[in-house]
């Protein structure tokens, strides 16, 4: 082996896409784990045989070890390509492979999503798509591995959904959907989104969160109906409710994340119901009971809080919509000193402006936070040092360094978890914060 | 208003398919028409002698910036108002061509530049060996509804020319782009134009016109201008004026009827036959001799069997003239 | 044995000259598409007519690079991998943190280490104009970053496709970089067979990674672990080495670079899988006479004393293997007899329980066997893939336990979810991610635990493990609850009309051309 010559020190700026461990998956893999979380859709995948299951073992497992279901991890249908369809083509196998799908697998809609391969090769999957028409509903997400990361394909899929599969339909007055909220990637998201429906149930809004509900196909198609579209994110829905703007004529109510806690959930419920001008004294009705119910029952947690670790410095890792509405809790309800804030899913830029505000102006210590934009774990790591943070919510990535190095109680809240499993488990809403406080505190307290 | 026209005209490398794009676009645009020619080739020069011999920057080459695409940096204006997009594409050796197509034609979509430009005709000006997905994409649906081939009777672009029309073929069916004719390049000789007629005969196609070798195109193209512009009154610039007007008043598309290998390989050695004997007729040389000097007189030598056995040991041309 | 009717069934050389490995296919005619007899398939293989066929409907199954080259290779410590892949390629290697933190360091495990990799992210841009320097670029941040022995290079489909010049980047950026660089071949879409990754894997280890030897250590065995082996069955097998006066150099998992430049200079290579290691034995022994065998594994009491005797010779140690064999066999023949027993009495009449396992190739020879010596039934058995590298030794198994079935898929789990319901055996072996198969009326458990379970319930291998999985599958039998509870109020993922069919390769691709 040669003497190696010295590297430059510095960083190379040209290739910001070159990482340690991202937290995301590709725009394949986005329109995938979406699909799975209709019930009713079952995906078809149109690329080699390793892109299902690196799915599975690199999103389902880490959004709380979750299992991907009847249509998911190897039960999910696949063309497998392989040389000789590169080289020939793939079309044949896809349509022998749609063909079968639909005899074998129970689906109200089939969602064909290509991967890198077919769209190297130029693959014409609209028109083998096409030829089911009548026999099945099948719609086609035009993706590929390098075509983004998993919030692109969460917008493919619902770009692919409104463009192909939606009619205009009469709206319906109290009906909203909820968009923002990316399936996995979002580890809350089941708990986050039946909690959002059931409390804008009590002030007579009927939500359509899209996942986890059993008439799932169905309620895709139910989606012009709405008289508003909720946007529970500074940026992922965007597209998508842009799009149902465009198509449907429907506005769109954004908030930058689902809300967590009282205070944000009695801002949310105020702000939705200004806008689709509900009686304001139903909904103050409403807030005044949970805020009571909350607020009494946040009485049990306080010696724990006071005598455990009061005002803690702490350091938050992870995407921006399960960070935001954490660090805010925390902070304006707790008595939390956020130190540093670690934003991991690069959001674009109109959106930083506002998570910057958010984590500044909304944040009720005199401290207010380092913002760091990073999604290189690697650097994630370095960015924590020569901190003074007590406790740390952030990814299981972040866990084994902060037990050890850093020596501080860790609770993972965000992508990727694989040290949690989750499947209702939620901070959203009312009761949400005292469960962020029963796992977070639970790490550190001991026999008071 | 009548709808806008997509037309795809493909042809093998060298063969003379931008040459041939370009003037068309120049004499389409002579007759009012807004027209936008859209470069399919890596070589990004198809619009080049639509504006003086200069490159423009690809569509590729912005996505490359990272910077969002207006249209202002794809679109470039040329001779006549044409306007000229070059998709663009890797150097040689690297990357995937093919792929960089798909993407230039997805991204001229989502900016909707036909939205905004609304031009009367496009030609897409695609290189002609078809060899991957990619630079199928004119054909399929939704991008051209006519497909045009340049094609001089050389082997090589017949080849070309009958693999376009598997391309076709296989597209036909799923509301592809439909052929409408081959233009005949470089057919100045009798016996050129019977093997592209042949080949025509043989795969059920349509000769749109005969487009013959000129120097007028090489001193046009030299100076980095179509010959609508450089040399509007010559001979050569009325060719092209009756192929476009051909070419917009011709509304017929057909699916081809491509040879299989074996059937291709039988045709061609059929023609070789042929052209062999033909080879030294004093027409054709002159003819040859033509394009390059005008007004020359051939040198002919006599066929082996005539010649005196002194001669045979060596017989340059040298010789045969001090003899003949 | 029967002989071969076929010629050249196993390519057996091994050119370390070539960037990378011929794919299974090539290699050993492998397959993943067969129903039917073990006999036939036999029969089909020593005669050369075993077809790889199409299938119609297919699932996901895992690749080349994902099957598990990305959740294997970034567990080599004091080493970092580059992917040149697109984003979503590498994210099973997500877990990389956590994979063997529940195991303290009272076990072995060290106190501190760091793993680490690196993706290029291949996006849109670089599939049109490629992007060898961004590769280059990658390779440069991991050495300046971690300074690793080794930089892993990792390619993939989309690399692939667009024919990237993996060694030209590799050979023109190795002098700025202290560590090893290793390319290692993996295109998703290089092979039908997942085996092909690791052939891969070998390849490039032997090609860039192992050394000449310095001296021969005489008393070094390696052992090329699967991921299906736990840390306990680690520190099992090092025990009992070690009484023999043996030392483990157990790769890859885990191991430092040091142990693969070393794996010359052992004294044999064993197995733990046959064909997981066998490219890697052979080319150990063709390039540095290192000695191996493929036959038995160390599973079940037979397996385990064959194996400790096949070390005992290649290392001078028959003595000593015999010693410990003994001193096992007094420890655990009770414990086996027990469990024996146990399973005599599940059924009425001393009728044997059926276990349907979905297994490797390697646990197809190894458990099946260890299946008959706890005294139950494999009537039939899944295979991941099938190639003839483990022709003779199918052969032998079918001799010891009778012909069975065998379905050769690649977790297809709709086929394994038909024969399971139409088989209906007492028991189903899941391997992971089955995609709803376990929901039955008869007992589901799985074939292996995870690599970072440090309980001693989890182990699998010699006599101590083979007794652990013995009462864990008699704990199996013991409930049904929860895939009873699930069968009767989920849905199926198939419709009906499927399982009426007799075959599970009812979907089987009979229009396209065979491939050899």
């Amino acid at each position: 082996m040669t003497e190696a010559e010295t590297v430059p020190q510095d960083i190379d700026t040209r290739y910001p896409e070159v990482v340690e461990a991202p937290r995301w998956t590709c725009s394949l893999g986005g329109a995938y784990i979406t699909s799975t979380g209709v019930y009713g859709v079952v995906p078809i995948l149109h690329a080699g045989a390793g892109c299902g299951i690196a799915q599975l073992l690199g999103v389902y497992y880490a959004a709380g070890e979750n299992a991907a279901g009847g249509q998911g991890g190897t039960s999910t249908p696949c063309s497998c390509l392989i040389e000789k369809h590169v080289i020939f083509g793939g079309e044949d196998k896809l349509r022998k492979l749609i063909d079968s799908t639909i005899q074998l697998m129970e689906g109200d809609l089939y969602v064909v999503i290509s991967g890198c391969v077919p769209a190297l090769i130029g693959d014409d999957v609209d028109s083998v798509v096409r030829e089911f028409k009548g026999k099945a509903d099948v719609i086609f997400v035009n993706t590929a591995g390098f075509k983004g990361n998993t919030f692109d394909g969460y917008e493919e899929f619902l770009g692919a959904v409104i463009d192909q599969f939606l009619e205009p339909r009469k709206k319906k007055k109290k009906v909203v959907n909820i968009l923002g909220v990316v399936p996995f990637q979002h580890v809350f998201w089941k708990g986050d989104l039946n909690v959002v429906k059931n409390l804008l149930a009590k002030i007579g809004v009927e939500a359509n969160i899209l996942f986890t509900q059993f008439d799932g196909v169905k309620k895709l198609k139910e989606i012009p109906e709405a008289e508003l579209n909720i946007v529970l994110s500074t940026w992922n829905g965007h597209k998508a409710a842009g799009k149902l703007k465009e198509r449907f004529g429907q506005e769109y109510l954004t908030f930058p994340s689902p809300p967590i806690g009282p205070k944000q959930t009695s801002e949310f419920l105020r702000s939705v119901a200004k806008k689709l001008r509900l009686p304001k004294k139903d909904v103050e009705r409403v807030i005044a009971e949970e805020e009571r119910h909350v607020y009494r029952f946040t009485e049990y947690l306080t010696d724990a809080i006071i005598i455990g670790l009061p005002h803690p410095y702490a350091a938050f890792v992870g995407d921006s919509n399960t960070v935001i509405g954490i660090a805010k809790y925390l902070a304006n309800e707790v008595g939390y000193l956020p130190e540093v804030v670690q934003i991991t899913d690069e959001p674009p830029e109109e959106a930083r402006e506002w998570i910057r505000r958010e984590l500044t102006e909304n944040i009720e210590s005199t401290i207010k936070p380092d913002i760091l934009f990073e999604k290189d774990t690697f650097r994630i790591r370095e960015n924590l040092r020569d901190r003074s943070f007590q406790v740390m919510l952030a990814t299981s990535l972040e866990k084994w360094p902060a037990a050890k190095e850093f020596g501080v109680a860790h609770l993972s809240v965000g992508f990727p978890m694989y040290d949690r499993v989750i499947v209702d488990r939620n901070y959203a809403g009312y009761r949400g914060g005292l469960a962020l406080l029963e796992d977070l505190i639970a790490k550190y307290v001991g026999p008071l | 208003m009548a709808k806008q026209r997509n037309i795809a005209i493909y042809g093998k490398g060298g063969i003379g398919k931008s040459t041939t794009s370009s003037n068309i676009s120049a004499a389409l645009s002579e007759l009012g028409l807004k027209v936008m020619q859209i470069g399919c080739d890596p070589k990004s020069d198809s619009t080049n002698t639509l504006r003086g011999g200069r490159f423009i920057p690809t569509v590729l080459d912005s996505l490359r910036s990272g910077k969002r695409v207006e249209t202002s940096d794809i679109i470039h204006e040329g001779f006549n108002g044409v306007l000229c997009v070059e998709a663009g594409g890797p150097e040689p050796g690297v990357g995937c061509a093919g792929r960089g197509i798909i993407t230039a034609i997805e991204l001229l979509r989502q900016r909707k530049v036909f939205e905004e430009f609304k031009p009367d005709v496009v030609i897409y000006d695609v290189l002609g060996d078809v060899v991957c997905g990619g630079f199928g994409i004119p054909i399929r649906e939704g991008v051209a509804e006519q497909v045009y081939t340049v094609s001089s009777s050389d082997f090589m672009a017949i080849y070309a020319a009958n693999n376009l029309f598997k391309g076709i073929k296989k597209y036909a069916n799923s509301g592809g782009a439909l052929f409408s004719g081959i233009i005949a390049n470089s057919t100045n000789l009798p016996v050129q134009r019977e093997i592209v007629e042949d080949f025509a005969a043989s795969t059920k196609t349509t000769i749109a016109e005969y487009v013959p070798r000129s120097l007028t195109v090489t001193k046009s193209e030299l100076q980095g201008k179509t010959v609508i512009e450089a040399a509007p009154e010559s001979e050569q610039a009325e060719v092209y004026r009756v192929l476009a007007k051909k070419i917009l008043s011709n509304q017929d598309r057909y699916v081809p009827a491509p040879l299989d290998t074996d059937q291709l390989k039988d045709w061609a050695e059929s023609w070789s036959d042929k052209l062999l004997e033909q080879r030294d007729s004093p027409t054709h040389v002159k003819c040859e001799l033509e394009c390059i000097v005008p007004g020359a007189e051939p040198i002919i030598a006599k066929p082996r069997s005539q010649r005196s056995p002194a001669v045979k040991a060596a017989t340059p041309r040298r010789t045969a003239k001090a003899k003949g | 044995m029967t002989k071969n009717q076929a010629p050249h069934l196993v390519n057996e050389q091994i050119n370390l000259a070539d960037a990378t490995c011929p794919n299974r296919e090539e290699r050993a005619h492998g397959i993943n598409v067969y129903y039917g007899k073990a006999s036939e398939l036999l029969r089909d293989a020593r005669s050369g007519n075993l077809k790889q066929v199409d299938r119609k409907f297919q699932q996901t199954s895992g690749c080349t690079l994902n099957f598990y080259l990305t959740v294997r290779v970034n567990t080599i410590r004091d080493a970092a991998i580059v992917y040149h892949a697109p984003v979503g390629c590498s994210c099973p290697s997500l877990g990389y943190r956590e994979l063997f933190q529940h195991i303290p360091t009272s076990m072995g495990m060290p106190e501190n280490y760091d793993l680490h990799w690196l993706t290029t992210s291949m996006n849109e841009k670089d599939m049109v104009y490629g992007s060898t320097d961004k590769l280059k670029a990658a390779i440069l941040e991991a050495q300046r970053r971690y300074d690793p022995k080794a930089i892993f290079v990792l390619t993939s489909c989309a690399s692939g496709i667009i024919g990237e010049d993996i060694e030209g980047a590799v050979n023109e950026v190795q002098p700025k970089v202290r560590g090893r660089i290793v390319p290692i071949h993996c295109e998703g879409i290089r092979s039908r067979l997942v085996q092909t990754g690791y052939d891969a894997f070998w390849h490039a280890v032997l090609k860039y990674l192992v050394k000449k030897p310095q001296k021969k250590q005489k008393d070094l065995v390696n052992v090329a672990s699967m991921l299906s082996y736990t840390w306990q069955d680690r520190l099992e097998i090092k025990r009992l080495l070690g009484k023999m006066g043996l030392r483990v150099n157990y790769v890859p998992e885990f191991a430092s670079v040091e142990q693969f430049e070393q794996l010359s200079e052992a004294a044999v290579t064993a197995p733990l899988c046959p064909t997981y290691t066998d490219y890697l034995s052979r080319g150990l022994e063709q390039e540095y006479g290192v000695p191996f065998f493929m036959y038995p594994s160390p599973m079940g009491f037979s397996g385990t004393d064959g194996w400790l005797r096949e070390i005992g010779k290649y290392t001078g140690k028959e003595k000593e293997a015999e010693v410990v064999i003994a001193e096992e066999h007094r420890k655990w023949d009770p414990k086996l007899a027990a469990i024996q027993e146990e399973f005599l009495h599940i059924k009425p009449n001393g009728e044997k329980v059926e276990v349907l396992g979905a297994l490797g190739q390697g646990r197809l020879l190894a458990q099946v066997p260890y299946f008959d010596e706890l005294g139950v039934k494999s009537s039939a058995a899944m295979c991941q893939d099938y190639d003839n590298l483990i022709i003779d030794e199918l052969e032998k198994v079918i001799a010891q336990v009778g012909d069975f079935d065998i379905l050769v898929n690649t977790f297809q789990a709709a086929e394994q979810t038909h024969i399971n319901r139409i088989l209906d055996p007492d028991m189903t072996l899941t391997c992971p991610f089955q995609g709803s198969a376990y929901k039955r009326l008869k007992g589901v458990t799985r074939v292996h635990a995870l690599r970072g379970d440090p309980n001693l319930w989890a182990q699998q291998s010699a006599y101590a493990g083979a007794v652990a999985y013995g009462n864990f599958l008699l704990q199996a039998f013991k409930s049904r609850s929860l895939q009873q509870t699930m069968k009767e109020k989920t849905a199926d993922n198939y419709k009906a009309w499927y399982f009426e069919q007799d075959n599970p390769l009812y979907f089987r691709d009979n229009d396209e051309p065979v491939v050899s």
